[in-house]
């Protein structure tokens, strides 16, 4: 369920990332990049870990949570990330709650993305 | 990047994260060579002498960055390893310390922390280096990896030869027998003076190779010595 208005990016987050720069610009740029990555990476994850599901590749579905989690948590994405840290555990043991944690990380991680192209993601 | 391209001073990534390594790059301000496999960063480690390395504990489908450490460790003695981690892998962390890194940095990467430890590991195996390395006329001798290195060149010896190498430099000059030299490098085994002569044929190619200054010559009857030409 969309949570309507609230953040899933941690500001803290992008402000340090940013503030490896001196310069704004430059600072912007490598945010964009970082974005971009999240967006692209991140999606193949999600698909990766949608057919390992499928495939009941417990295994599998737990190296790509792990991913996920590292990618999400760089970018601010913390919910995500704390959603794929609770997957990794979970197929650790019998996995019979994974495919509940894949929605809800399906839709964090979609709030996510959204949130970066509107809020962070700046092209000129 | 190859040997001619690459810049003094760089730091190499191992990470399957495509965020990391540009990241990491930017909070130490140097360039950062990525890497996402164990197997390809092995196949090359010895081109490379970062001043600083980070890997990750996890790497992608049959890799681990653990199993990398012991031989990074060899090929590069004096590169602090940082080992990154997330939650709930603290019990890797002591393992990755006693498989040859150095430190330890959670993910995500907070910058000072990074910065902090990379400044101390950097110095502290700094002062290693000095302690290994010593040096003889324009000689530089690294007993960490037994390498000789001199205007003309660097050269590595094995261990009995570097052992017999160093017996010499400690006499300062003075002339060392063979029976002498069998019983400080190989002590109680039994050498022939044929070994002998061939490790001593080793050790004066290799500074040759690195120096026109410092020779092994042979006394006839008396032995041998490490010496400094006059130029």
């Amino acid at each position: 369920m969309k949570t309507i208005g609230k953040s899933v990016i941690a500001t803290e987050t992008v402000t340090e990332l940013r503030a490896l720069f001196e310069d704004g610009l430059e600072a912007q740029t490598f945010l964009n990049d970082l974005i971009k990555i999240y967006l692209e990476t991140g999606r193949e994850s999600v698909q990766s870990l949608s057919r390992t599901l499928d495939a009941g590749d417990l295994p599998a579905v737990g190296r790509h949570a792990h991913k996920l989690k590292g990618l999400s948590r760089n970018i601010g994405a913390q919910r995500v990330g704390d959603l794929c840290a609770d997957l990794e555990v979970e197929v650790m043991d019998q996995g019979s709650n994974a495919r509940d944690l894949y929605e809800a990380l399906v839709s964090e991680f979609q709030q996510a993305c959204d949130e970066l192209n509107q809020t962070y993601l700046r092209v000129s | 990047m190859t040997a001619v391209g690459r810049p003094k001073s760089y730091c190499i990534s191992l990470d399957d994260d495509p965020m990391i390594y540009r990241i990491i790059q930017e909070i130490i301000k140097l360039p950062t060579l990525p890497y996402t496999s164990g197997k390809k960063l092995l196949e090359r480690a010895s081109s490379y002498q970062p001043l600083v390395a980070f890997v990750d504990i996890h790497l992608g489908e049959d890799e681990s960055g653990l199993g990398c450490l012991p031989e990074l460790r060899q090929l590069w003695p004096h590169t602090p390893i940082i080992v990154m981690t997330t939650d709930g892998e603290s019990s890797l962390i002591g393992e990755s310390l006693s498989l040859g890194a150095n430190d330890f940095v959670r993910k995500p990467l907070q910058a000072a922390e990074v910065r902090a430890r990379v400044q101390a590991r950097i110095f502290e195996l700094q002062k290693r280096q000095d302690a290994d390395c010593s040096r003889f006329a324009d000689v530089v001798l690294d007993a960490s990896r037994r390498s000789l290195e001199g205007p003309l060149g660097k050269r590595f010896l094995s261990e009995s030869e570097w052992t017999l190498l160093s017996c010499l430099l400690a006499t300062n000059g003075i002339v060392v027998g063979k029976q002498d030299l069998k019983g400080k490098v190989w002590g109680d085994v039994k050498v022939s003076d044929n070994a002998v002569d061939r490790k001593l044929s080793t050790v004066r190619s290799a500074l040759k190779v690195v120096s026109k200054k410092v020779r092994l010559t042979t006394s006839y009857g008396q032995g041998v010595r490490v010496e400094e030409k006059a130029s």
